[in-house]
């Protein structure tokens, strides 16, 4: 047996209830952590395992942190996620019900404009849907409803939903809804009919830190602020006990508005939605512009999450320290997967529609409506993983693949290097994990 | 003798009393007493490295396995391959490539039995009978003995699945009486080997015991009448106490069956005699057998109709609303009687 190359560990840390030098070991290819002594981790690093009691690599043979010396783990991981990729039974289906969005947010690459999806394009989206789940059986349909700014078509939402559960309804598959907005039309009123009619049961909000750093770069087209309405809408929704959803607010962060975070989480806190909400910081990318110019280097980034995610654990948060494993790293590798925008084009990527740089018609494009998906277009992003079995990006020698999927197929072929940032903060993550637990 | 509205009124206070026990999950319930003594026969049996690969090829299948109860079929598939990988490696003794190999087929009849495939997962139940019988006589492994009434009570399963409840019955009983230590009873001729279950422990045929006739009363559900005795006719002499020269060795199952029998024959009384203490002793280890009992006494309560049956028939729905980990024949039951 060997060490598997896909483990993490924290450095090594005092446990002073036994005196004793431990450390956390993460093995990412079935993402359970686990303590060990310091002088267990070196003897398993030097690779002497008879000098460890039989129960400790027995355990770790489980864990799948020691492997056999003849295992291939590359092979066996990329295995592993295109059968999850294949056994997928939940039919996830992206809908950008226009083009438009109020907002004018620098780091935006879509280009808006006032078009709503047409009639004809609705009905052709419910029969491509009815296709979808005629040619094999699922278990859940997903309707993610996305932009622009989808609540901008809550007309076409409300005229699709009635249409898309009598589908879910005829074929006996399960719904999810989930809307990604920002919040500036989320009344109270709006946020009841997507919870009791349009069977929303996910919002997403995106709030770039307190007004000062928000209202900086999250204006309207016409330059006014909206961090107080989308505020007040989200702290509206997140203490309403009538309407049942999931409430995850994300945070946009760049170099120029990182220092309101720790702000943002305390304004959360003091509005004691800790606990009825799910919170996350995202660092800008790439959106076919350079936006990703203004962003804090991964290491920078990495420090500043750690220190977000003590401040929320102080504060009653329950940020997700440990990644889980991924093996479907985005709907790029879903075969039946795609985003339908407000034209009627089709895509594997919610990154790419409305992007002028990705030109007329777009390269992303897998297809339309109206002439179906155009055959082995889909491959461009959703061959994902066998361009890492082929070493063609650097996710074949990282050990945090199997919890990471290697993150953005997109992004890679932009020869943007997208590693997420477990990546370089996972060893004081598992120290965080550690000391929440003692917390607990 | 006492009135059948007195004996419901007795009964309905007892479900009150029973249901505040707690269940109790034993090692023994959870497949751990197993694993361990698995494992303790393994660590004086192989050396460390085909140990360590046997650890770490059951933990890839028994995710296998997950995936495959979630319906992730090529999921399981592809665990299953992996752990082939494994058992065919070089390095590997007979008896280690055997002893992964039975666990194996164990799975893979389960994903086929999921893929409908019930010729393909008998197939691949009788090869991991074989290998047991191969590790147990040649190998020394006697608590892989269990691990074949396991697999029998798999093809029970299978039967059951396939509409032969007869034939599933009666491997129930055959089980059973294996169980009670009578090897005669041993349903499957090809794969008599020369062991005796009574080496066993205890608390484990009674584990196992359990599980068994659980299973019997999912195949049974609500039936009751000729269908139903037809069923269950293998089963009699355990009712009868005439299947073995143990055969109330585990005393309250065997208060369960002749309860059941009861209650298939409508004899209402006997029913209401038999579930009382049953009932009012609470779950303990056998938690289904105890929440089909309840169900049977909502059932009677529903055809009664009277005042009486109607108020109990309102406490047990309240309860049974709030039971999780219900297996959907029984779940069926009670959202039919609700539908009604």
């Amino acid at each position: 047996m060997k060490l598997s190359r896909y483990h993490a560990v924290s450095p090594s840390f005092l446990d002073e209830r036994t005196g004793v030098f431990r450390r956390v070991v993460f093995p990412t290819r079935t993402a359970e952590a686990r303590i060990v002594d310091e002088v267990v981790w070196l003897v398993l690093e030097a690779g002497e395992f008879d000098q460890l009691p039989r129960e400790i690599l027995l355990e770790l043979a489980g864990l799948e942190l020691l492997v056999p010396d003849d295992e291939d783990e590359l092979t066996t991981l990329l295995q592993r996620n295109d059968a999850a990729a294949m056994d997928d039974d939940n039919l996830y289906l992206v809908i950008q019900p226009t083009a438009w969005c109020q907002l004018g947010c620098g780091y935006c690459g879509q280009e808006h404009t006032p078009k709503l999806m047409s009639e004809d394009d609705q009905l052709l989206v419910v029969e491509r849907a009815r296709k979808k789940l005629s040619a094999k059986p699922y278990k859940t349909l997903e309707l993610s409803w996305f932009g622009a700014e989808p609540l901008a078509g809550l007309k076409v939402m409300r005229s699709l939903t009635p249409e898309l559960l009598k589908l879910a309804e005829e074929f006996g598959v399960a719904y999810l809804g989930k809307v990604v907005t920002n919040g500036l039309t989320l009344s109270a009123q709006v946020a009841t009919q997507l919870v009791r009619e349009l069977c929303i049961n996910s919002i997403e909000v995106t709030i770039d830190g307190t007004a000062k750093y928000h209202d900086a770069r999250r204006y309207t087209k016409a330059g006014e602020s909206t961090f107080e309405r989308i505020y007040l809408n989200v702290i509206d929704l997140a203490r309403r006990s009538d309407v049942n959803v999931n409430l995850t607010i994300r945070c946009n962060v760049d170099r120029r508005n990182y220092e309101g975070v720790s702000p943002l989480i305390k304004m959360l806190a003091d509005a004691g939605i800790q606990d009825r909400i799910s919170f996350y910081v995202a660092p800008i990318h790439s959106w076919g512009n350079d936006a990703h110019q203004e962003s804090l280097s991964n290491e920078e980034f990495a420090t500043w999450e750690i220190r977000w995610f003590a401040e929320m654990i102080e504060l009653g948060f329950k940020p997700a320290l440990l990644p889980k494993r991924r093996p479907i790293v985005c709907f790029a590798v879903s075969p039946n997967a795609e985003l339908v925008d407000a034209n009627g084009d089709l895509f594997n990527c919610t990154e790419v529609s409305y992007v002028p740089k990705y030109g007329r018609p777009n390269i992303y494009s897998i297809g339309s409506l109206k002439t179906g998906e155009t055959p082995g277009k889909r491959a461009k992003l959703g061959d994902f993983n066998q361009r890492i079995a082929r070493g063609e990006y650097q996710c074949h020698t990282c050990k945090m693949l199997p919890v990471c999927g290697g993150r953005c197929p997109k992004l890679w072929q932009e020869g943007i290097v997208p590693c997420p940032t477990p990546k370089f903060n996972i060893e004081n993550r598992l120290l965080l994990k550690y000391a929440e637990s003692r917390l607990s | 003798m006492k009135s059948c509205e007195s004996l419901f009124l007795t009964a309905l206070e007892s479900f009150h009393q029973g249901k505040q026990q707690e269940p109790v999950l034993s090692a023994a319930a959870s497949g751990l007493g197993f694993d361990l003594l698995l494992d303790s026969e393994i660590s004086s049996r192989l050396p460390i490295e085909e140990q360590l690969r046997a650890r770490f090829a059951a933990g890839i299948r028994s995710r296998g396995l997950l995936a495959a109860r979630s319906g992730r079929l090529i999921e399981a598939q592809q665990a299953l391959k992996e752990t082939k990988r494994i058992r065919q490696s070089n390095g590997l003794s007979a008896e280690a490539k055997l002893m992964i190999e039975t666990f194996d087929e164990a799975v893979g009849a389960y994903v086929e039995y999921r893929q409908s495939d019930y010729s393909q997962a008998r197939s691949r139940v009788y090869r991991a009978m074989a290998i047991d019988g191969e590790l147990i006589t040649n190998y020394g492994y006697d608590i892989l003995d269990l691990h074949r009434v396991q697999l029998g009570h798999n093809l029970m399963r299978i039967d059951a699945h396939c509409g032969n409840m007869v034939e599933a019955a009666e491997m129930c009983a055959s089980l059973l009486a294996y169980l009670e230590g009578d090897v005669e009873h041993w349903p499957l001729a090809e794969f008599l080997i020369q062991t005796n279950p009574s080496r066993l422990p205890p608390e484990l045929l009674k584990a196992m015991f359990i599980q068994i006739v659980g299973e019997l009363a999912l195949m049974l559900g609500g039936r009751k009448g000729d269908e139903a005795c037809r069923m269950f006719a293998a089963i009699l002499p355990h009712v009868e106490n005439r299947a073995t020269a143990n055969c109330r060795q585990f005393l309250r199952v065997h208060r369960w069956l002749e309860a059941k029998w009861a209650y298939i024959n409508g004899e209402v009384i006997p029913f209401l005699e038999h579930i009382i203490e049953l009932l009012r002793d609470g779950p303990g280890e056998m938690l289904l057998l105890w929440r089909v009992a309840a169900v049977d006494l909502r059932s009677l309560c529903y055809e009664v109709g009277s005042n009486r049956g109607a108020r109990a028939l309102r406490e047990i729905d309240h309860e049974c609303q709030a039971w999780s980990h219900v297996p959907p024949q029984l779940r069926r039951r009670l959202s039919f009687a609700e539908a009604v």
